[in-house]
């Protein structure tokens, strides 16, 4: 009998806390309004915390047709890459591969009057709710609560009132119920005009630093309800924006100077301390090499060392060994932090974009790649030793893509393909390039219409025109088949590299195997949301460690 | 006429001058669009006319409006605008008479609120008169003249739904044709004109529910 009496008790006492996690007051503190104040003063907080940080942004439209069978597809694509400045409302400062002039404009008059622009500030945009959030604009409904990652999310609905202005948010937000941080927000502006359009947009919010989090990720959807005519048809479009290089570190080396210890000297004197010309030569070769490295990387183009340049030095440290290669200085890779599709050499330092790395099917596509930039090496394609010289880094950021180039002429590409050919013939992933020629077939069969995707910023380009890299491995694939479930050719884009929006550390992604179930879900090369799992910065874990042993 | 013309340009430059800073404002207030691209329409309605005739009195005229309009920025379009007039008895000459212009030109939208905006346009081209001009009681003179033409407007339009909207709108037509003398003339017309607006890009449509 008593313990009938504990479990009705128990029952009892589930319930009640069942049914408080329903209501709309949200702890055992705080009221839904008082709850929607704080969630107020701490999103005017971010705003003046937004205004002092300048990351890079990134966005990639792709814009899509619907086909006879209603499959969407790409059919064109836009690329921007800036630097964001939110002190003068949203301004966005575009690294620009080449400057159109005013010739430019003046010759495309009509597809400049008739087409739709896309404004780079206008995804930027999307980092904001509301520059000016005020409650007594919007009227706030309690949805639910929600995990979000580790993040226990309140769910709000957010809507602007009758006599609000224009351009206010409304969708709704999740806000981590820790410190009322908003960390994502699902919706668009109201109040568009007739000529300029407000997308719906999915924007995500990290925990970059103890209880600081900073815009991530905005995926943009828009889909018309003409999707399939020619002529006058809507907005129908998948759009991506990624945001890094917050920490202002990467840009001034100060905290290093302030660091600095001078050891003590070492008397070497019977060491042979002379070099000889050859000597000389790769060292002036290598000082261009880290001079050109080390500026990519301190404005924010090129990721740090780390876990992903260990498996891309895997991948080479196998086609050199297999080899029988000598290469002196050694090989080093590291990833540019961009999307379009692109590989390059600086020196003996090999570079493969964000992008190209979450397009590659598998390591022997990868190895593909790798062996054609090793093939550079080995043929001893060098670096431009005009960058050694310090004062050729004196320019604008945004002019980067037009100072530095790496790209090399058409001879000393296909030499690199052979080369390449060579080299992956003696190595492991021999039987394994069917892949990678599928990889290429997939890529030139999409090049027409992603000419931003595969335009490069600062490398040589992986297909011109009819022709790809690695001629011999492309003839040699089987025929690409996109009915054919097994055949996955290229990867969606984010499918594998996970990216550190403060400090540009790349991670690879944890994500499980997905069997697909119909073709339209292969996806190559396209863009797809993301669902990233939210994590407490580990500054804020420490702090909750603490707080959980205190009295 | 000389009046009127200025009143008209007064009025324009006013528009122009006073709302250029309410409209900075608004932009810095709201939030940047992330995409720009043009918005097209064409039109059909009712116009009516009345036609100076040189020396003669004024003649009324109806008929119909075609037009095609692209807007070309927040604020700004172009549009090409053709009318056919027709009156039966062209004052009392016993003649029919016809108007058929053909203009083109920049439109800019001042204002808007809601679904509704203000539009001031300035167009150029061409205009065939057909018309008849009383010499005495008992004789007339009429005749065609093609002559270069020019109008300056301006209206409302009231978007309805996100395809169809109503454009009322009134302009000052220049048109020449002859006076009983045979010599060319110009005249001072006043146009009213009625019309659907059919778009063919969908323009958003502020319906209730956003408004909640």
């Amino acid at each position: 009998m008593r313990s009938l009496k504990i479990i009705v008790f128990l029952l009892l006492v589930s319930s009640m806390a069942g049914l408080a996690a329903e209501n709309p007051k949200l702890s055992s503190t705080l009221s839904f309004d008082q709850t929607v104040d704080r969630v107020v003063k701490r999103e005017r907080e971010f705003v003046v915390t937004m205004k002092r940080m300048h990351p890079l942004v990134e966005t990639y439209i792709q814009n899509l047709r619907e086909d006879n069978d209603h499959n969407a597809e790409p059919v064109s694509d836009q690329y921007f890459l800036g630097r964001l400045d939110l002190n003068d409302g949203v301004r966005d400062s575009v690294f620009q591969k080449q400057h159109h002039g005013f010739l430019h404009h003046a010759l495309n008059p009509v597809s400049a009057a008739l087409g739709y622009k896309f404004l780079p500030q206008g995804f930027a945009q999307m980092v904001m709710l509301d520059p000016d959030f005020q409650k007594s604009n919007y009227r706030f409904t309690f949805v639910r609560r929600e995990f979000i990652g580790e993040a226990r999310c309140i769910v709000i609905d957010v809507q602007p009132k009758e006599k609000a202005p224009k351009g206010l948010f409304t969708g709704r937000i999740w806000v981590e119920d820790r410190d009322f941080s908003i960390v994502r927000f699902n919706g668009t502006y109201s109040g568009r005009a007739d000529y300029t359009h407000y997308l719906h947009f999915d924007s995500w919010r990290f925990n970059l630093q103890s209880d600081v989090w900073l815009p991530s990720y905005i995926y943009v959807e828009e889909s018309g309800t003409k999707r399939s005519s020619a002529l006058f048809h809507d907005l129908y479009l998948k759009a991506q924006t990624r945001l890094w290089a917050y920490d202002p570190e990467q840009l001034n080396h100060e905290k290093e100077f302030t660091q600095i210890k001078v050891d003590s000297s070492v008397d070497d004197r019977s060491v042979a301390k002379d070099n000889s010309p050859v000597e000389s030569q790769r060292m002036w070769e290598r000082m261009a090499e880290d001079n050109a490295v080390d500026h990519l990387q301190k404005i924010g183009v090129l990721a740090p060392a780390g876990d992903v340049d260990k498996i891309l030095q895997t991948v080479v440290d196998n086609l050199i060994i297999t080899n029988k290669l000598q290469v002196e200085p050694d090989v080093r890779c590291r990833v540019l932090l961009t999307l379009p599709l692109e590989s390059f050499t600086i020196g003996h330092t090999l570079v493969v974009s964000r992008g190209l790395l979450d397009v590659l099917p598998d390591e022997a596509s990868l190895a593909m790649v790798l062996a054609h930039e090793l093939g550079h090496i080995v043929l001893g394609h060098h670096v431009d030793t005009q960058l050694a010289f310090n004062d050729r880094y004196f320019f604008a950021d945004t002019t980067a893509f037009q100072h530095l180039h790496f790209e090399l002429d058409a001879a000393d590409e296909a030499a690199a393909d052979n080369k390449a050919v060579e080299l992956l013939g003696n190595s492991p992933y021999k039987d394994k390039l069917g892949n990678a020629g599928l990889f290429l077939k997939a890529l030139q069969d999409r090049s027409p219409v992603l000419a931003n995707l595969i335009s490069p910023r600062l490398g040589g380009r992986m297909v011109n025109g009819n022709t790809t890299r690695m001629t011999a491995l492309f003839t040699s694939a089987p025929a690409l088949e996109k009915l054919r479930l097994d055949q996955v050719a290229a990867l969606p884009i984010g499918s594998r590299i996970k990216l550190d929006p403060w400090g540009n550390q790349l991670t690879m992604m944890n994500a499980k195997p997905v069997a697909l179930v119909s073709p339209r879900e292969k996806m190559p090369f396209e863009v797809t949301p993301l669902f990233p799992f939210l994590t407490y910065s580990l500054a804020e874990r420490k702090l909750v460690a603490q707080g959980s042993v205190g009295p | 006429m000389r009046n009127r013309m200025r009143t008209i340009g007064k009025v324009c430059f006013f528009a122009i001058v006073m709302v250029a800073p309410a409209l900075t404002q608004n932009r810095l207030q709201s939030p940047s669009p992330a995409v720009a691209g043009p918005a097209f329409d064409v039109s059909v309605g009712y116009t009516r006319l009345a036609m100076q005739m040189p020396a003669a009195g004024r003649a009324n005229f109806n008929g119909l409006d075609f037009s095609g309009n692209i807007g070309l920025g927040p604020r700004w379009g172009a549009t090409l605008d053709s009318s056919y007039l027709y009156t039966p008895e062209v004052l009392s000459t016993k003649h029919h008479g016809y108007a058929l212009s053909l203009l083109a030109g920049p439109v800019f939208y001042p204002v808007a609120h809601g679904n509704t905006r203000v539009f001031v346009h300035a167009l150029a081209g061409a205009a065939l008169i057909d018309g008849a001009v009383p010499i005495s009681d008992t004789q007339d003179f009429h005749g065609w003249l093609l002559h270069p033409s020019y109008a300056a407007g301006g209206g409302l339009e009231h978007t309805v739904s996100a395809q169809l909207a109503v454009r009322l709108g009134g302009d000052y037509l220049r048109t020449s044709f002859y006076d009983s003398s045979g010599a060319e003339r110009p005249q001072n017309n006043m146009r009213l004109t009625m019309s659907f607006v059919f778009r063919l890009k969908d323009r958003p449509h502020r319906s209730s529910a956003q408004l909640q």
